[in-house]
């Protein structure tokens, strides 16, 4: 296991530093810099822009600012925004907690929608919970989540005044979960069910009815646990797109997070920001990955590594 | 309606999902269509700038508020907020406004008033300037300011190429140096008339130049100003907490109050989603939104809790650049067939509905300079349009593009994302006569690098500014502001129209000044180098009961230090 573990740690080496030369050349390939950002409220001449690109580097050539970028990256320093010059991993570090938390809390809303409401469909196959979960569950995936966001504000903060919207507390992270972790619930049902329905039409399960097991015994025991394998697989996958969710998300409630920060840069074209946070993005998604693997052995011990 | 049998069971369900389906269908139900033109109309007429103390004005601030805490919702976070180390970022400027000080000050009227400088004299030529301060002022870390602290401010902002105020200003900075503890004297290299209202500009607070060089750009996330606010946190992404100043004794008068303010805490929260920022007004989580919808001033206007505020920005008008030197638009009749082809009416009212006012040259009518003439010089008219598309060679192809010689009439238009909304009417305009137009989209950095480029015909554009010598940075081929690689006018036409932009900027006698600019715009609408489209307008929304804040003299800028809730 732990060979295994270490095997697979040294691979995210080679992908972070994959993930590092693209997004390099990526952001660079956008039009405009961080001068001509600027350019707009401090009302430069040609020379002066020049002067300021200079100051900061971004008339040398790709190559070079490229080998920089990665010199101070093998040191652990992700550079400093070039709006304001503070260090890209400060600003990394008082957002990150807050994408983090609103991603988690997406995921649960996902989870406990997603999973009893696939259960529920698969065990009452054909009848009306059958046909109400999955109109459901493909409203979910048709619902864009800023759409989503913004109605939820208009009913329940509004009209009903019940949450708020930009507060900083638990209760300000309500809206924004559900906006996000919605469609994800819905993906979660369409797979629940998908995977209940087959299993609990397996022989084993024939098997263990035929016992004279209890079906909360059957379904929970048996065929829950089969289940759970796709269903983990699922949610590791989903939290990539969280992540990229919550960029928007972030933006409609106005929530501090890695969204609001890598949107800012995009549009100002700070690149060592977005450098930065398309790296921790990243090495999350990976280790996430990694944590669901892992997490393979723990829930099937059929399942070993070596 | 009654459930089959089978499906009785499911009443609550349907109940729930009927009752969710109906918040979601009254929130998406339309908002009530605007009616009728009212913009607040703001300044106008203003006299050029004075160079003397106006009398103090009565001391009527504020002496209580029934709330402490004052939340203001704008639309994109700051950088940086130190006002030397900022980046040119619009709210940096707002939230500076209310820690740093300017040694001038302006208001809507264009009345200028004594700031941190309580007097001042200018040479002649308008090159020297000298500024007696206002002395007991202190830093917010109780360091006292003094004449030497402005002098190493204007040395400090010459010097470093990265921030710290309009470059068009940082380009003529001679010298600065204290006289005495309270008197500094500023050495331009070249004349500046309008130094007062450019020292008003936010960004031009002035900041602790010794700080800065000793904390480097740390500064602008702890910034140290001598103003009516200092900062307190800055949570990234969330907010920055302003907290009161209570030594702050030394006010302009033109907030009209001897004491600190009565506010104890201002908050600014961010986001760029214009619907969040109106909701969160609606639900009473802030009391101050900025940049409201067009389309949703006339609901807001009639909620009993809000108070909306339009206010015309100077500068230069909404527009479309015309460019010289690519064809077809190096043609004068085809630039001016695109000017007689624009229904800016139809524009006004479809896109802006009817919150804005037409627009006539490239200088907003607030202005003394501003030339009435052009208002007569072109009105809506395809059909003239046509006609001079015709004369200049340009006849109907067998798709309804027009063709000359086997090219056919195309051009670029080229939009700032949320900005220049027009731009897809004005399309249709220019296609209904024959034109192939294509918008390109562009947004930030992207637009300022494609208006760069010169391969666009018909850039849009507008500026805000508080003095029409500031034409010069639109206009002028340095191309100081949205031209880095100057404006489209090449040769010729190009050199004249740089000498008369220098020699109006310069100029001091207010009445050939006034003159001079008058015969810019009429050079500019007479050869056709833009399609005028409106004056914009920028709509605010607060809490009813706030009261007390002043607006600056580009209407941009709000300063907090009188605001009070009632």
């Amino acid at each position: 296991m732990s060979a295994y573990l270490a095997q697979r740690v040294l691979l995210t080496i080679p992908i972070l530093f994959g993930i590092v030369i693209l997004t390099f050349f990526l952001v660079h390939l956008i039009p405009g810099d961080a001068v001509s950002a600027m350019q707009g409220q401090l009302k430069m001449s040609a020379q002066q822009m020049e002067q300021m690109r200079e100051a900061l580097g971004l008339n040398d050539p790709l190559h070079v600012q490229l080998g920089r970028y990665l010199t101070r990256l093998a040191q652990g320093d992700l550079g400093r925004s070039l709006f304001g010059g503070q260090p890209v991993a400060v600003l990394i570090a008082s957002n990150i907690g807050a994408t983090i938390q609103l991603t988690v809390a997406a995921m649960a809303v996902a989870v406990v929608i997603g999973v009893p409401l696939g259960i529920l469909a698969a065990v009452k196959r054909g009848t009306l919970w059958d046909v109400t979960a999955v109109v459901l569950a493909m409203l979910g995936v048709s619902i864009p989540s800023f759409w989503l966001g913004l109605m939820m504000i208009q009913v329940f903060a509004v009209t009903l005044g019940w949450l708020p919207i930009i507060d900083r507390s638990a209760r300000g992270l309500i809206m924004p979960a559900v906006a996000l972790g919605l469609a994800e619930a819905a993906i979660i049902v369409r797979l629940t069910r998908a995977t209940m329905v087959e299993i609990l039409t397996a022989d084993y399960i024939r098997t263990a009815r035929a016992k004279g097991l209890l079906d909360r015994v059957v379904l929970w025991r048996h065929a829950l646990r089969n289940g759970l394998l796709p269903l983990i697989t699922m949610i590791g996958m989903q939290f990539g797109t969280l992540l990229g969710g919550a960029v928007v998300i972030e933006n409609v409630f106005a929530r501090q997070g890695l969204g609001t920060l890598v949107t800012q840069a995009v549009i100002n074209r700070d690149f060592p920001v977005v450098q930065g946070c398309v790296l921790v993005a990243a090495s999350m998604y990976v280790l996430v990955n990694l944590a669901v693997d892992i997490f393979y052995v723990v829930v099937d011990p059929r399942i070993r590594y070596s | 309606m009654a459930l089959p049998p089978s499906l009785a069971r499911f009443r609550p369900f349907f109940t729930a999902l009927l009752l969710v389906c109906s918040l979601i269908f009254s929130a998406c139900g339309a908002a009530p269509q605007p009616s009728a033109p009212a913009p607040t109309q703001t300044g106008g007429g203003a006299a050029p700038p004075p160079t003397s103390v106006p009398a103090p004005l009565p001391e009527t601030g504020p002496q209580t508020t029934s709330r402490s805490r004052l939340v203001f919702f704008g639309n994109l976070e700051p950088a940086s907020i130190d006002v030397i180390t900022m980046s040119g970022n619009v709210n940096e400027r707002q939230v500076a406004a209310q820690i740093f000080e300017t040694l001038v000050y302006m208001d809507q009227s264009q009345q200028i008033y004594p700031g941190l400088a309580r007097e001042w004299s200018r040479s002649d030529d308008a090159k020297t300037w000298t500024f007696k301060l206002v002395s007991g002022v202190k830093w917010h870390d109780g360091a006292p300011f003094t004449a030497q602290s402005v002098a190493d401010y204007f040395e400090h902002i010459r010097d470093n190429p990265v921030g710290s105020g309009p470059g068009s200003l940082k380009a003529v900075i001679g010298s600065a140096r204290a006289l005495d503890e309270t008197t500094v004297e500023l050495v331009l290299t070249a004349p500046r008339p309008d130094l007062l209202i450019e020292l008003a500009d936010p960004g031009m607070g002035i900041g602790n130049a010794a700080y800065v060089k000793r904390v480097g750009a740390d500064a602008g996330f702890n910034p140290i100003g001598t103003g009516p606010f200092k900062f307190k946190e800055w949570v990234r992404g969330s907010q920055i907490v302003l907290v009161r100043n209570p030594e702050w004794t030394w006010g302009s008068p033109m907030f009209r109050m001897s004491g600190p303010p009565v506010i104890e805490e201002v908050v600014f929260r961010f986001s760029s989603e214009a619907q969040t920022r109106l909701a969160a007004l609606e639900a009473g989580e802030v009391d101050f939104v900025d940049l409201l919808p067009f389309q949703d001033v006339v609901r807001v206007r009639t909620d009993p809790r809000f108070t909306v505020t339009g206010v015309l920005l100077p500068g230069m008008p909404q527009m479309n650049y015309l460019n010289t030197s690519l064809p077809p638009t190096d043609d004068l009749n085809v630039r001016k067939a695109i000017i007689y082809a624009t229904d800016k009416q139809g524009i006004i009212e479809s896109v802006y509905f009817n919150m804005v006012e037409p627009a006539y040259g490239p200088l907003s009518r607030v202005f003394p300079e501003y030339e009435p003439a052009l208002e007569q010089m072109y009105e809506y008219n395809p059909e003239k349009a046509i006609q001079l598309l015709e004369e200049a060679g340009w006849l109907p192809g067998p798709d309804g593009v027009r063709v000359k010689n086997g090219q056919r009439l195309e051009v670029t238009i080229v939009e700032n994302k949320g900005w220049n909304d027009w731009v897809y009417v004005l399309q249709a305009n220019l296609q209904a006569v024959g034109f192939d137009a294509k918008v390109i989209t562009t947004q930030g950095p992207s637009n300022t690098e494609a208006i760069a480029s010169g391969k666009h015909h018909v850039p849009a554009m507008g500026d805000v500014f508080a003095s029409a010598s500031q034409m010069t940075r639109d206009w002028h081929s340095e191309g100081y502001g949205t031209f880095p690689s100057g404006h489209f006018l090449k040769g010729e036409q190009g050199a004249r129209l740089d000498a008369m932009l220098k020699d109006a900027e310069t100029e001091i006698d207010p009445e050939k000044r006034k003159e001079k600019y008058r015969e810019i715009q009429r050079f500019i609408m007479e050869n056709a180098l833009m399609v005028p489209i409106f004056e914009l307008y920028f709509y605010v929304a607060h809490a009813n009961n706030l009261k007390g804040f002043v607006v600056d003299g580009t209407g941009f800028y709000k300063y907090f230090a009188p605001a009070y809730f009632e």
